[in-house]
């Protein structure tokens, strides 16, 4: 609070940077205690219980939406009237009629379509604006500097429904409500503070002796930025991406209100509409979870590989 | 839905596009459309929401609607639509939602309000019409024409200071008991006329060993509206239109006599000993939509469920070759006192509008005409307060009984919630929902609505 | 006067020499490179924060300047404090659960060969729409009556074992936990593929010396890797709490903030768009944008302490 107006003692820096041990203790200091041959099996042990917990998490994770998964192969009136691990037992009845009345629904694939053009550019530009943003904020000097970044970040806590009304009347003034553009600004909007405040952070991370030595051999802002930095965050910007993705592919609230219900809404706008007013006929929604599901899963896959240690192999200090 | 259905439809179909396109007469029009088997008066109002988009200040080429339906709802207001497309060549672009508080809302303070809205209830009908946001319907619309469709109260309740601002559309009858006819009489029960009749059959039921009463009141948000259209029903039932009158406008308070024994009336069923498999909690937990399949199972898990008359729709879906009449039913909302016998609370969609164009007016004339309403009733889910939508038009003897119990009702009201401030509905909803979790907190849970009461009744 | 001292900062613990004074390039080139962020930004999220400050201090038709009172009518409403009390509630375990876990899992995922198909179990609730979570978890909490078959599998499992079916959101006793659960099972996903990137840019040299030396893999994690990744837990667990303090979607859709579940976002909403109240709801908002300047002064010192060791 008021640690604006103390002068930084440094003492009191370096002592919080052994705590927080940023470099970690070397290997020599943790190899002081020798190692005991039962110690060794009892890490093997270890090791074996870690994969068992590994494993127990992920079955746990995946037990709804396998529930999910299994429901969406039954009728509405078995869903209804019987658990889906009912739907295991044989004599099994699994039918397709929930996918074919998902797959069916008038203007699907037009949908679909408009959800990748919402999507798409929704989750490039937010990348881009926020990219080059946080490398400001990370290394270079400026006035109000952190105080700027400080209110970008605070604004993640800023509720959609807020900036709803008031930004619609924008939209509908400057007569680009309905259009694809609105629905782009407004999702890039929308993602940055999260995207400035998780790539400020990555950033911030890179080692300084790289980017200041190069700049000090001359390398301008642009090309440390483009030969540097973005290929050393390569896994900070792919976890974004997917990240960004996902939440404009998912989003039902913002098209409503930027796009409406009409020729240009995304699919799950379409899929919304697949239930009536008091609710019937909910489980084809378990069959358009999944349809919904398939391209954001397809953009986590590609990522993944792009998540591989050793990017940053050797360029580490220390 | 019936292939005859749209054997007709296509025909008048094409017999719009002549006459639009091709210049047929008028009295030509008529004669053919006679000849399909419309009426003369559907025929001529036919024509008349689509002849005439001549003189419209601003003209549109599209309207924009809002709504909650979906799935089939959707379905049917697009075939209701389909026609007027055709004769008017302006198209009617649906956006569904299941959140229009907040859709509408938005869209209105964002200058982007939606030409025409369905809105849920008259409350928020009330609320944008104060805040003017709502165009007055009463010189688009042939008002001579209205009167003469549409019962007085329907008008004055879709009007605010004076002017009419709403169409009340797809109805229902909320004063329906559903029961299968088919369990009833191999168990020897008879349809009780009484409420006391219900209370004591329930109770024949309990002491046998089963449950006679399904009953779920979870619904998100909205969680506890069943039970306030029970208690609505029965205090129209019991103590007359005139005190219901005056409870909706809180000319009453919540603490009266009258209004507590309507709550008490309802403990009667919902506290009932071995009345509700699970309840509390089970009332509480269960969504109206699967309790209302419990007495349709094999064997049954209960005998009577209060809901309005869509609950037709959930059994339907839930039980594909349920016969209606016998293998489902309803039984009309038992006296309580005998004075008062007949009463029927009604819930409704209606139309509104916030812009004027041409559009605008064609579409609501023409949705407010009987034959474009029997094109939905006739696919079903749809009750008319239209009184020129003839019962023959109903898809089902279940169907038809409920339209017509509302076209006879002694006192037809509107549903208390959905005409008091929505403050004041939210409130009551979790003031069931306090009442059924906890029989003994009634006079708490009065006399904080009556303190909500105070503050909403206010703004 | 903050960059002032963090330049004094950085000079006294840097063995790099004094950087030269600012010159107007310098002054100008940082803002074109923030400048696009910078007005979506004003745009977008400022103005309507503005906004509401506004229409904070105005009655429900914002026709009246009320000053204070919307603020003093929500500390003094004894149920909008329990509100208060359930956003604390969320914050604290949702935080925790998430974080620990998702480090959790990204740690011992990336020991083992299928880290793919892990990671992959765990991320999926994060990729499926709301709508469709909303039905996996009717299938795992739904109550159905005592003697009735039941859908939900909590309680199939409970009644297998001879017990009574519970009504998991009804319960005042355990519905907020249940109801976490539900966050918890979204979001770990989220925290541990963040925090998976941030684990892959822990050189594996330090961990292969570490494990050859014979550290205990429990050693290893917490003295060398969460030491290491401490920024990017930092940022997780910032982005955690204020995805906590206006958390919405789960409550609405599940209990609709009933049997004592409400947050102070549900009641926003419902002042917002149900009431039309945008006196109240505007300050409701406010509560939150306040509620976060402890979370961001955290942050500040977070990065003056990073930017000093680096």
């Amino acid at each position: 609070m008021s640690m604006t107006n103390n002068p930084v003692d440094p003492a009191r820096v370096s002592a919080e940077k052994e705590i927080a041990g940023v470099r970690g203790p070397t290997a020599l200091e943790l190899a002081e205690t020798p190692v005991s041959p039962r110690e060794r099996l009892g890490q093997r042990l270890n090791g074996g219980l870690l994969m068992a917990l590994v494993v127990l998490i992920s079955l746990l994770w995946s037990v709804p939406t396998f529930g999910l998964f299994v429901a969406s192969f039954r009728s509405g009136a078995a869903t209804q009237s019987t658990g889906w691990w009912n739907g295991l037992v044989p004599p099994w009845s699994f039918t397709l009629q929930n996918y074919q009345d998902v797959l069916s629904a008038q203007g699907l694939g037009q949908a679909f379509l408009n959800s990748l053009i919402i999507a798409i550019p929704g989750t490039i530009l937010p990348v881009l604006v926020a990219a080059f943003a946080a490398y400001a904020f990370a290394w270079m000097r400026f006035p109000l500097r952190d105080w700027l970044f400080l209110a970008i970040v605070a604004l993640l806590v800023v509720p959609i429904q807020m900036t709803l009304i008031p930004i619609l009347s924008i939209f509908t003034g400057l007569g680009i409500t309905g259009s694809y553009l609105a629905i782009w600004l407004a999702h890039t909007a929308y993602g940055l503070p999260f995207a400035v405040y998780l790539l400020r952070s990555f950033f911030g991370a890179l080692p300084s002796d790289l980017m200041e030595s190069a700049r000090i051999d001359g390398a301008s802002h642009v090309r440390v930025f483009t030969n540097i930095l973005l290929p050393l965050a390569v896994p900070s910007l792919a976890s974004l991406v997917i990240f960004q993705f996902m939440w404009v592919w998912n989003d039902l609230l913002v098209a409503l209100i930027y796009i409406g219900g009409g020729d240009r809404a995304p699919m799950t706008v379409t899929i919304a509409n697949l239930v009536n007013s008091f609710g019937s006929n909910y489980q084809v929604l378990t069959a358009a979870a999944f349809i919904s599901m398939a391209l954001p899963l397809i953009v986590f896959f590609s990522l993944q590989r792009y998540f591989v240690r050793g990017i940053l192999a050797g360029s580490v200090k220390g | 839905m019936l292939p005859a259905d749209r054997q007709q439809r296509d025909a008048v179909d094409s017999l719009v596009d002549e006459f639009t396109q091709q210049g047929l007469s008028r009295r030509a029009f008529i004669q053919r459309a006679v000849a399909l088997g419309l009426s003369a008066s559907a025929a001529t109002s036919i024509l008349a929401a689509c002849g005439n988009n001549s003189g419209g200040s601003s003209s549109v080429s599209s309207v924009n609607l809002l709504t909650t339906w979906g799935s089939t709802e959707l379905d049917s207001f697009k075939a209701v639509v389909d026609p007027f497309t055709k004769q008017s060549g302006i198209t009617v672009k649906v956006d569904a939602t299941r959140d229009l508080d907040a859709i509408l809302t938005t869209r209105i303070r964002g200058n982007n309000p939606p030409d025409l809205a369905i809105l849920p209830n008259p409350a928020k009908m009330q609320q944008l019409a104060a805040q003017n946001k709502l165009v007055a319907l009463d010189s688009l619309v042939d008002m001579s024409k209205l009167q003469s469709d549409y019962a007085k109260t329907w008008l004055d309740l879709g009007s605010f200071n004076g002017k009419l601002y709403a169409i009340f559309y797809k109805a229902a009858n909320k004063g329906t008991v559903w029961y299968s006819p088919k369990t009833f009489q191999s168990a020897g029960y008879t349809i009780p006329k009484t409420f006391d009749d219900m209370v004591s059959l329930s109770s024949r039921i309990a002491s046998s060993g089963k449950f006679p009463w399904s009953m779920g009141v979870s619904s998100g948000a909205a969680s506890g509206w069943p039970a306030t259209d029970w208690i609505a029903e029965i205090l129209l039932n019991q103590s007359g239109p005139d005190v219901y009158d005056q409870w909706v406008a809180h000319k009453i308070p919540w603490t009266d006599s009258k209004i507590k024994s309507a709550f008490q009336e309802f403990g009667r069923i919902a506290f009932g000993k071995h009345f509700i498999n699970g309840a509390p909690q089970s009332i509480l937990a269960t969504d109206p939509q699967p309790a209302s399949y419990l007495p349709f199972k094999s064997p049954p898990a209960a005998y009577m469920y209060y809901l309005g008359d869509f609950a037709a729709g959930f059994i339907t879906s839930q039980f594909k070759s349920i016969q209606p009449g016998t293998g489902f039913d309803f039984f009309p909302f038992p006296t309580i006192n005998p004075q008062f016998q007949g009463g029927v609370t009604i819930g409704a969609d209606l139309v509104v509008a916030m812009k004027n164009n041409n559009g605008v007016r064609d579409l609501v004339r023409y949705l407010a005409t009987a034959p474009a309403q029997e094109i939905w009733v006739k696919r079903g889910g749809f009750t008319a307060v239209n009184k020129s939508v003839p019962l023959s038009a109903y898809p089902d003897k279940v169907a038809q009984a409920s339209a017509q119990q509302l076209t006879s009702a002694t006192a037809g009201k509107y549903g208390a919630g959905d005409i008091m401030p929505p403050a004041m509905q939210q409130a009551w909803w979790k003031g069931m929902l306090a009442y059924i979790g906890n029989q003994g907190s009634l006079d708490s849970v009065l006399a904080s609505l009556e303190n909500t009461a105070k503050s909403a009744y206010a703004s | 006067m903050a960059t002032k001292s963090i330049t004094a900062t950085g000079a006294a613990v840097r063995s790099v020499p004094p950087r030269k004074p600012l010159n107007l390039r310098d002054l100008i080139v940082p803002w074109l490179w923030i400048g696009p962020a910078v007005i979506f930004v004003l745009v977008f999220l400022v103005y309507p924060v503005l906004n509401t400050l506004w229409l904070s201090l105005q009655n429900a038709d914002s026709s009246q300047f009320v000053g204070l009172r919307n603020f003093a009518r929500i500390f003094t409403d004894s149920a909008m404090l329990g509100v208060l009390g359930n956003n604390l509630l969320w914050i604290v375990l949702g935080t925790a659960a998430t974080v620990a876990l998702g480090l959790l899992i990204a740690v011992l995922v990336d020991r083992v060969r299928f880290e793919g198909a892990a990671k992959a179990a765990i991320f999926i609730p994060m990729a499926i729409s709301f709508v469709g979570a909303g039905v996996i978890w009717k299938f795992v909490y739904n109550y159905d009556a005592p003697g009735q078959p039941q859908i939900g599998l909590l309680n199939a499992i409970l009644t297998r074992l001879g017990g009574q079916p519970q009504a998991w959101l009804i319960n005042s006793g355990i519905n907020n936990f249940a109801l976490i659960a539900v966050y918890v099972w979204m979001w770990t996903g989220f925290c541990m593929v963040i925090l998976s990137a941030a684990l892959k840019g822990v050189p594996s040299e330090i961990m292969e010396a570490a494990r050859v030396d014979g550290a205990s893999e429990i050693n290893i994690f917490f003295r060398i890797i969460v030491p290491m990744i401490s920024p990017t837990i930092a940022v997780v667990a910032t982005t955690m709490v204020i995805n906590l303090l206006k958390i919405f979607d789960i409550i609405y859709v599940m209990t609709g903030g009933n049997f004592g579940t409400d947050v102070v976002a549900v009641e926003y909403y419902n002042r917002l768009f149900t009431f039309n109240d945008f006196g109240i709801s505007s300050a409701l908002a406010v509560i939150l944008l306040i509620a976060i300047v402890p979370i961001m002064i955290f942050n500040i010192r977070r990065f003056r302490q990073q930017e000093a060791e680096r």
